[in-house]
């Protein structure tokens, strides 16, 4: 869309939502969101141009279409996520390294995936078995206390 | 000591705007009121757009809304819904506040605040009403707090726009309080909560109920009051608008003539979608097992379970015996929630398919959670079925699932995590035993017409409650009765009566909740929502009531130098991840013990329905799942020492049957002692035979033969029949003779051994059913007709 004219007359909220068939709340709430860029001037002083129309007549297309927001967001982007991820070829062979934590508790990271390291996954191993004593013992202790007091 | 001021943050570390929720009410009589405070406060240097979407009880109406903002108490109006979004769009607009609360497609609620300025509070109080309905001497009150993750597009299929949407954030935490104080004789009744812990300070009068335990908007609130003496009730009070009006409000207590012990059909639906893993289940699972334990001589049913697809155990209806209940306890114990999506619709048709005859009804187990809950009742109620539903979970859809239960003719009952699921089922049990009440109409007093008058249920049934509202021109006086036709030109009986007592003034509640419920029959008439859509809204704005046709709606003027001057930021307020929901955490598991709890009956999951030990050493280890029979792999205890077989086993896979061919079981005896070979229905499977063959020896012919007679007589039956190598063709028989006919030899010469125990009238049988002369099928009529065991 960067090829669009944002040079082009100027449409007040009404008129946009006449010509994009949107309530106002719907094209506000693109607007709030970021699907839809703001408009030039605020309140009732607001303009919006051919290029916010272009992008609302976009996102109804797509909605229309099944399409999530969030998914319609990164399309509108730009190349950010349009593609699917690469489906994982029949055959082939993923390692997960399964951690338990505690008992009904597992870490299953899949390294190639996830990017990291032997020592960064070591840090998290670390960081997740930290909480998870944190909260054991925070609620033994409560646990204790309510004992006590009854 | 450093003081740090407690604040609330969301994942990305912004501060949180909404606070919690108190809610305060009284039950009395027949109605509850509740106010619910909703406290919001602006942290950040901007102004924001506060929306908020929320639930309400089934049916509830609301009364009003007050609003504190800062030090200023405001109030609004109920006006038209297109005027209301163009007020608060222009408030908006001019840099003002508003405040708008809108009914949802799907019946929730969203709040929307506009231009909440910098560091300002907000209070928005939102008061509302609904009439209790008694369930065969019990009443639950249920206050929903959060809305769970529902699959499908809430726009597209659930006709949500899209600021009314909800997201959810697994970190949120919001503060969640109640107060109840039953009034009357309700103060006497024995008081429980399935869901939170709570504290309660009775007397003869009053009992007040409160929160035992810090809580958060993570559950539904539930009361179960039960031990209760109610009886049908009739009242009038003034009518809201018109003057010398009346409105009544009749509460009958259904009373069915004794005798009425219907035999059931029922075809049981369990949702095995994603969202129900974790407690909810295993509450569907306590639930089933309750469900077979209900079942007597004559009753029929079927089970299939749904997610993506639906998958039928069988292909019509059974007749209840110890086999079919054992092979349904069975299918129980092996449910998981691993089916993915929850696609409800396409299940409740392709089960509404199964062939059945008479009438039938269809039990559904979910805990509701879709976007297209108008698309599935539609499709439900062009079956001839009623549904009955059992609600599963910390926070079910109940909007949605008293709405498929209502509009269908069936009824709905809930278990929350950790409540007995037995009283629940017994009252399912009741209903769907109750004799199919005809033709229910309302007898008012000798010439008294109303102006109007809702419509009566389609079906009622016994010691559950049916609520009707009038309006009459002026007070009348005398009883009202409800009457029914038990069969096809009988005279009509009384199964319900209440007689009107004096005009009781009530602030308008009664008037309102009739002209709620009267638009609410309108609306469900089939084309009055374009025809009387001018005279809903009239009534609607009249009466003051939020409807889907009008909005509530409230601005505030503010002084030049307070108006924003931009658009306000959009804070949409995330719902809390329903507790257990999609087996994230477990209530159940949870050291608070909910009162009420009994001793469940059912029995724990247990391998005694898998192989017995004795064929475990046999074939636990042959890796061929019944479904999906392919390689025998590894025997670890086969009398022939062979530990690794890589011989390829013939099955078949159709639509109709998936497992071993008679060849294919011939294969699998090759080479062993008679002595291991399979002697139950367990090791059957466990060696491939399809399901649909274990399942006619189980539940049909061994009704009159042990397991042991029936298992060697299905072995026998296959060892000796007389396979054409040709029947299908030459040139596959030829590739067939120097496979088949040395392998049945061999395992003929076993069988000759005489170790096994053969009663030759039941191999015949057997034989005649399942067999032709084609080693490599089974006999298609087997699979085309309908099952003996099944409904005929």
């Amino acid at each position: 869309m960067s090829n669009i004219n944002t040079s082009n007359p100027s449409h007040s909220l009404a008129e946009l939502c006449v010509l994009s068939d949107l309530s106002v709340r719907t094209v506000r709430y693109y607007v709030q969101v970021g699907l839809v860029d703001r408009p030039d001037g605020e309140t009732r002083a607001a303009r919006y141009s051919n290029k916010h129309l272009e992008q609302l007549l976009l996102i109804r297309k797509w909605t229309s279409a099944g399409v999530s927001l969030e998914r319609i967001r990164e399309m509108l982007a730009g190349g950010d996520a349009p593609i699917a991820p690469r489906p994982r070829a029949p055959g082939s062979i993923e390692i997960r390294s399964h951690i338990n934590v505690a008992d009904g508790i597992e870490l299953v990271i899949e390294p190639g995936r996830a990017g990291l390291s032997p020592e960064q996954v070591r840090a998290f191993l670390k960081g997740v078995m930290t909480t998870y004593q944190q909260v054991i013992d925070s609620t033994d202790q409560s646990a204790n206390k309510t004992g006590r007091k009854t | 000591m450093n003081a740090i001021a407690p604040k609330l943050c969301t994942t990305d570390g912004r501060e949180l705007l909404f606070e919690g929720v108190i809610a305060k009410g009284d039950v009395r009589g027949l109605c509850l009121n509740m106010s619910v405070e909703q406290h919001f406060r602006n942290p950040g240097a901007d102004n924001v757009e506060v929306v908020y979407t929320f639930p309400l009880p089934w049916r509830a109406m609301l009364m009003g809304v007050d609003v504190v903002l800062g030090d200023k108490h405001l109030t609004g109006v109920v006006t038209e819904k297109a005027k209301a979004a163009r007020i608060y769009e222009d408030t908006i607009a001019d840099g003002n506040t508003a405040i708008m609360l809108e009914r949802n497609a799907d019946q929730s609620y969203t709040l929307n605040l506009g231009n909440l300025a910098a560091q300002e509070r907000c209070v928005v109080t939102i008061r509302y009403a609904q009439t209790l309905a008694f369930e065969q001497g019990n009443l639950r009150l249920l206050i929903p707090t959060t809305i769970a993750p529902r699959y499908g597009d809430m726009v597209k299929d659930g006709g949500l726009q899209p600021h009314q949407t909800t997201t959810h954030d697994l970190l949120a935490e919001y503060d969640f309080g109640i107060t109840l104080h039953l009034h009357g004789l309700l103060a006497r009744a024995r008081i429980g909560s399935p869901s939170h812990p709570v504290t309660v300070l009775a007397t003869e009068v009053l009992t007040t109920v409160t929160l035992g335990k810090k809580a958060q908007l993570d559950r539904d609130f539930i009361l179960v009051l039960d031990q209760l003496e109610h009886d049908s009730m009739a009242i009038m009070a003034p009518d809201f608008v018109k003057a010398d009006a009346v409105a009544v409000l009749a509460s009958f207590r259904v009373k069915l003539p004794e005798g009425a012990n219907q035999k059931v059909a029922v075809k049981i639906l369990v949702d095995c979608s994603g969202s129900m893993a974790g407690d909810s289940i295993e509450a569907a699972k306590r639930s089933l097992h309750a469900i077979i334990n209900q079942f007597d001589a004559g009753d029929r049913f079927s089970v299939s379970k749904f997610g993506n697809d639906v998958a039928h155990r069988g292909r019509a209806l059974w007749k209840v015996t110890d086999a079919t209940k054992a092979a349904g306890r069975r299918w129980i114990d092996e449910l998981d929630a691993d089916m993915g999506g929850t696609e409800m619709e396409g299940a409740l048709q392709s089960t509404f398919n199964l062939a059945h005859s008479g009438a039938c009804d269809v039990l559904l187990i979910t805990d509701g959670e879709i976007s297209a809950i108008d698309a599935t009742i539609e499709t439900a109620k062009t079956s001839s079925h009623r549904v009955f539903v059992v609600g599963i979970g910390s926070s079910p859809a109940e909007v949605h699932l008293r709405r498929l239960a209502s509009e269908t003719g069936g009824a709905c009952d809930f278990v929350a995590p950790g409540e007995a699921v037995e009283p629940a089922i017994l009252r399912m049990f009741n209903r769907l035993r109750s004799s199919r009440m005809q033709q229910l109409a309302l007898q008012w007093p000798v010439s008294q017409k109303p102006t109007w008058a809702t419509p009566v249920n389609a079906t009622a049934f016994d010691g559950d409650t049916v609520t009707v509202y009038a309006q009459f021109d002026q007070a009348i006086v005398g009883d009202v009765s409800l009457l029914c036709t038990p069969m096809v030109g009988a005279e009509p009986i009384a199964i319900g009566s209440a007689q009107l007592g004096a005009l009781e003034s009530d602030g308008g509640t009664i008037s309102r909740m009739a002209a709620y419920a009267h638009i609410d029959a309108l609306g469900r008439i089939e084309g009055a929502r374009s025809i009387g859509l001018e005279r809903t809204i009239a009534l609607a704005v009249a009466y003051q009531l939020l409807t889907d046709q009008t909005n509530f709606i409230l601005t505030l003027e503010r002084a030049e130098s307070e108006r924003a001057t931009d658009m306000p930021r959009l804070n949409k307020v995330a719902q809390m991840m329903a507790a257990g929901h999609s087996g994230m955490g477990s209530v159940e598991s949870s050291t608070w013990a909910p009162r009420f709890r009994s001793g469940t009956s059912v029995r724990e999951p247990s391998t005694a329905y898998d192989a017995p030990m004795f064929c475990r050493q046999d074939f636990d280890a042959v890796d061929v799942s019944a479904a999906t029979p392919s390689v025998w792999r590894t025997s670890r205890s086969s009398s022939s020492d062979r530990t690794q077989v890589d011989k390829k086993l013939d099955t078949i896979n159709t639509p109709q049957y998936s497992g071993l061919s008679p060849m294919g079981i011939l294969q699998c005896l090759d080479g062993k002692n008679p002595g291991d070979w399979p002697s139950t229905y367990a090791a059957l499977r466990k060696m491939g035979v399809g399901v649909p063959i274990i399942d006619w020896l189980e539940l049909v012919v061994g009704q009159d033969h042990s397991e042991t007679e029936v298992v060697a007589g299905f072995l026998a039956a296959v060892i000796e029949q007389k396979f054409s190598a040709f029947s299908n063709g030459v040139v596959k028989g030829l590739m067939t003779l120097a496979q088949l006919m040395p392998l049945q030899q061999r395992v003929l010469k076993y069988l000759r051994s005489g170790i096994l125990q053969i009663d030759q009238s039941l191999q015949t049988e057997i034989a005649i059913h399942l067999l032709t002369p084609d080693a490599r099928a089974w006999n298609e009529v087997f699979f085309n007709a309908t099952a003996e065991f099944e409904d005929n």
